[in-house]
């Protein structure tokens, strides 16, 4: 039997994984998780998150679907439209543990045994 | 909503190269014979192909089945056409959802700057990995 090879991570694909990983299983969305990784030295753009995401979900390495109910602070008759949350699915988290095993055997693989 | 004949999709990716090829060759060789007019006619064509090629097959992405909300300061019409260019409904919903973001879509001024922060890179990233992956490229993605 064929056996699918795990899709490998761009740096971007990386951080966005990584970050729904922490936040599993609660899903987030695209300008939340450009917050999250400013406190970070890799920042993640307003302008590239979503078509990086979009990317993402096309590859099945995330899931996506619309907010179900507006948060809290929305008052009514504020302009509101359900956002799109993402979460990481088995394949992403299978991508970013392999990426994370890679990089591990890096020091390795410079220092020698 | 996916494309309903999943052979459309790399049909489209074949037509698409063959017009990237003959746009690049045709502007090569109008480069040649230092055509000004020609190379003008091949861009625009190539770019009336991308606007018109991806409008048409992301028109069934933005089907809405309420009446969207209207917005001070934004365009949505506008900013669909964009959308429906780049072929990112995740695009449209993640901009416009970034709007409920008191901090963002507070004020008219914050979303309109949010919105044309966020476009600029976005077409240029869109418009970028398009032709590395119609150029057998996308390992670089």
């Amino acid at each position: 039997m064929k056996q699918t090879a795990t899709p490998k991570l761009s740096l971007n694909e990386a951080i966005i994984a990584h970050l729904l990983r922490q936040n599993s299983p609660n899903p987030l969305f695209g300008l939340e998780l450009v917050r999250r990784s400013s406190t970070g030295k890799l920042q993640l753009k307003k302008g590239t998150i979503y078509v990086t995401l979009e990317r993402m979900e096309k590859k099945g390495l995330v899931l996506s679907e619309l907010e179900t109910s507006p948060p809290p602070h929305i008052k009514e008759g504020d302009f509101y439209i359900p956002r799109r949350m993402y979460r990481l699915t088995p394949l992403g988290e299978q991508a970013l543990t392999g990426l994370e095993e890679a990089v591990a055997q890096i020091p390795g693989f410079l220092v020698g045994p | 909503m996916d494309i309903i004949n999943p052979r459309l999709e790399q049909a489209l990716e074949t037509l698409d190269r063959g017009v990237l090829l003959f746009a690049l060759g045709g502007m090569i060789f109008n480069g040649i014979e230092a055509s000004l007019a020609g190379l003008l006619l091949t861009a625009a064509a190539a770019i009336l192909y991308g606007l018109l090629r991806n409008r048409i097959t992301n028109l069934d992405h933005f089907e809405f089945g309420t009446t969207l909300p209207s917005l001070p300061g934004v365009n949505l019409a506008r900013f669909m056409f964009v959308c429906q260019w780049l072929g990112s409904r995740h695009l449209f919903d993640g901009l416009l959802g970034d709007l409920v973001d008191p901090e963002i879509g507070g004020t008219r001024a914050a979303a309109q700057r949010h919105l044309r922060e966020a476009l600029w890179p976005a077409i240029w990233s869109r418009a970028w990995k398009t032709v590395l992956s119609r150029f057998w490229l996308d390992r670089y993605l």
